[in-house]
């Protein structure tokens, strides 16, 4: 009997101990599966600036922040910018370039995504924008270097140190520049089309010379011609990053208010919104506001903008 | 219990968080896709400047007029290139400032040049242009699309010869020299202007609308800004009997843009046309006339020189005034270009013959001009400006008596001939003349009448 008694005892203290260890498994495994599967994450990332050489880091800390952390599982770029500095876009495409081989990169576009911001954009797995926005205005403007006349108070050693170039190299300057950014947006617009969506609309993409004509197209004009993939919103845009990137019950989260601000929820206020670019006449002045000015030569740089029409 | 089972269920538990908890948060995998690379050899190298400097050309007409009074939009200092080899040529630039006198300048005029005027001409100005055009004057209009924010105001002089500036500028994407707005031209209608040229390339350039006398083409790739079909571009267009020459650009000129293709050989063939006028002159347009190095002043009358000396001093003065060596003689020489004072009754042979060509007869008391009617000759001058079969200009000056001859002279050398002109080629002026003030320019403008006194008040 007392033998039976024990029997039975030590049964119910094998189950006992079992559910024990199964319990303790299940909350290990909720422990150590959080930390090898994060609740995934969509970085939002603002490009809606002028994109002056100064602030580099407004665009550089989000990407980075992006791309070390494995929990940002996709990432939005919310565009709406008339463009700027070109050396600057150049650093935003190449960066964009390299987190799209990390982690799905989608851009959405608010009332613009020009010159320079549109160099950005293409550089993503997919382009949303909103049906009346801008898109294109592909080229470089620039100033035309003054000819530093001989002075007693400064002395250089050659005909161009104060100036830079002479006007003819600059210009061909801009040219050159000017092709390779053309290039670079049809190179990586004919990929995306060909390999990443519907090759049959790799055959809507104007050729070279008509993207270099500098114009901005309205987004559905863009969408035809494929300059742009998708009209959306930026929920769609979110959506469809989460979609690449395999994710879903995903979060949220502001990287540029983050990592810029140390506050994710910076944007949700309204005195933080970006400027209406479509309404914004001012935008010729970035000219005398950009970096490096002189008083000889006010645009002493090459910048991917757009300049709205004359009123 | 299987000793077995403790490790089982706790690690089929283990799995199936983890497994619950990659199914809950993800459904796939991120294959990223190839990135382009960047492919510098791809991008389009650019060729350096064309061309190179060629050789200054002979000068034929001396003076050229450049326009500075109508808003004109460049520096004197940009166009060193045009202005120096129109100087190696044996040219001269003379500016028109707001305060000159048209119509006075361009009776010593070949050719008159406006650059990229943002100021209109009014009609007095257009009238003395349009006249010199008629005689033969060449005039070149220069747009430039960059600096002029419209081209009302050069429309309306070019308007006047079959020309009309565009608004706009021309480009060609397909092929440049560095830059869309460097338009490289091949298409030449055959001229003395184009003489010579392969290709010229102008740095942002107007089109122009021209029913005839199309110069320079645009090719099949060449825009106009204002339309989005290509061909059908005109640059450069001459009208009027090859003597108005409109230009679309004003970069092309300065340097070192003259540098590129053959615009150094289109600058060369563009001066010969500055030089190149051949213009008429009539009776207004003294001293002017007299384009040689020298001119003879001819008194056949011992007596009438010695008593109108000072007045001959003042001819020949004005002659050195404008470069003409004068040369005092007695005698006509029919083939040289001079100035023949005599009295109606003493005049030579030569002299009647040339007044005869005119359709000019003297009589005792009267003289006779063709066309126009009978004079009484009694304190009058006659004026009459021959044209020899060479060219060559011959001035005859006539009177009753030395004083006549005397009061002549002086309303020529003040600019007056204009009040007693007959014909272009002859007046008769009365010593009467004299006792009456020269008008002024603003006399239509300020009739007689009583100025009010300013008052204090205001």
């Amino acid at each position: 009997m007392i033998e039976s008694i024990k029997r039975v005892d030590a049964r119910w203290w094998g189950i006992a101990l079992l559910v024990l260890l199964t319990l303790a498994a299940l909350a290990l495994g909720y422990l150590a599966s959080a930390a090898l599967f994060p609740t995934p994450k969509i970085g939002i990332i603002h490009i809606d600036q002028i994109i002056y050489s100064s602030q580099r880091p407004y665009y550089t800390l989000p990407l980075n922040y992006a791309a070390e952390h494995d929990d940002i599982a996709a990432v939005v770029l919310l565009i709406d910018s008339p463009g700027g500095s070109a050396v600057t876009s150049e650093e935003l495409f190449y960066r964009i370039s390299q987190l799209r081989q990390l982690k799905p990169v989608v851009a959405t576009v608010n009332s613009m995504a020009a010159s320079g911001s549109y160099y950005a954009a293409v550089a993503s797995n997919y382009i949303y924008s909103k049906p009346a926005a801008l898109i294109g205005s592909i080229g470089v403007v620039s100033g035309s270097p003054s000819q530093a006349p001989p002075s007693e108070d400064v002395l250089t050693t050659g005909p161009f140190k104060g100036s830079g170039s002479s006007v003819v190299d600059w210009v061909r300057g801009m040219e050159s520049i000017k092709e390779a950014f053309v290039t670079n947006v049809y190179d990586q617009r004919i990929y995306t089309l060909e390999n990443m969506h519907d090759p049959s609309r790799a055959d809507l993409l104007p050729d070279k010379d008509h993207l270099a004509t500098g114009q901005a197209w309205i987004a559905t004009v863009a969408y035809d011609i494929g300059l742009i993939d998708g009209l959306g919103s930026d929920l769609d845009a979110i959506q469809k990053a989460a979609s690449l990137a395999g994710v879903r019950n995903y979060e949220v989260i502001d990287l540029t208010g983050l990592t810029v601000y140390d506050d994710p929820t910076f944007f949700t206020s309204l005195e933080n919104a970006p400027p209406d670019w479509l309404n914004f006449a001012g935008l010729s002045s970035f000219a005398d506001e950009s970096e490096g000015e002189t008083e000889a030569s006010p645009w002493s740089s090459y910048l991917y903008l757009y300049l709205p029409p004359a009123e | 219990m299987k000793k077995i089972y403790y490790l089982i269920f706790p690690a089929a538990a283990l799995l199936l968080v983890f497994l619950a908890r990659s199914l809950y948060y993800y459904s796939g995998f991120y294959s990223p896709p190839d990135v382009p690379t960047s492919q510098p050899e791809r991008v389009q190298a650019l060729s350096e400047p064309l061309g190179e400097p060629l050789a200054s050309v002979e000068g034929l007409t001396p003076t050229i007029l450049v326009d500075t009074s109508h808003a004109n939009r460049f520096d004197e200092e940009e166009l060193s290139v045009l202005f120096g080899r129109i100087a190696a040529a044996g040219g001269r630039v003379v500016y028109h400032g707001f305060d000159d006198d048209l119509r006075q300048q361009l009776r010593s005029t070949g050719t008159f040049i406006v650059i990229a005027n943002d100021g209109d001409f009014d009609a007095s100005d257009m009238l003395a242009i349009d006249e010199f055009v008629r005689k033969g004057g060449r005039l070149l209009l220069i747009g430039e699309p960059t600096r002029l924010d419209d081209v009302n105001d050069l429309n309306s002089l070019a308007g006047q010869y079959g020309i009309i500036y565009q608004e706009d500028y021309i480009y060609n994407l397909v092929e440049n020299d560095g830059s869309y707005l460097n338009v490289i031209l091949r298409d030449f209608a055959a001229s003395d202007l184009t003489a010579g040229l392969d290709e010229i390339v102008f740095q942002g350039a107007h089109s122009l609308r021209v029913a005839e006398g199309a110069l320079v083409m645009g090719d099949e790739n060449t825009y106009s800004s204002l339309r989005e079909q290509p061909g059908d571009v005109t640059a450069v267009a001459l009208t009027t009997n090859g003597q108005v020459l409109a230009l679309p650009d004003l970069t092309f000129l300065t340097g070192p843009y003259n540098t590129f293709a053959d615009n150094d050989l289109f600058i060369d063939n563009i001066v010969r046309f500055l030089l190149g006028a051949e213009r008429s002159f009539d009776l207004l347009d003294f001293p002017y006339f007299f384009s040689s190095a020298s001119a003879d002043l001819v008194y056949n009358d011992t007596d009438l020189l010695d008593a109108t000396f000072e007045d001959s001093v003042r001819l020949r003065q004005a002659l050195t005034d404008i470069g003409v060596q004068s040369l005092l003689t007695s005698a006509i020489d029919p083939g040289r270009p001079l100035i023949y004072v005599s009295l109606y009754d003493d005049k030579a042979t030569a002299a009647f013959s040339a007044l005869k060509a005119g359709g000019i007869t003297t009589g005792t008391s009267d003289l006779t001009i063709e066309d126009i009617g009978d004079f009484s000759r009694p304190d009058s001058a006659l004026f009459y400006l021959h044209r020899t079969d060479d060219g060559v200009y011959q001035l005859y000056i006539l009177a009753d008596s030395q004083e006549s001859i005397a009061d002549g002279i002086t309303i020529l050398l003040e600019g007056r001939l204009s009040e007693c002109l007959l014909s272009p080629t002859t007046a008769l002026c009365r010593s009467a003349m004299l006792a009456t003030p020269t008008p002024t320019p603003f006399d239509d403008f300020f009739p007689d009448e009583v100025t009010p006194t300013p008052t204090a008040s205001g």
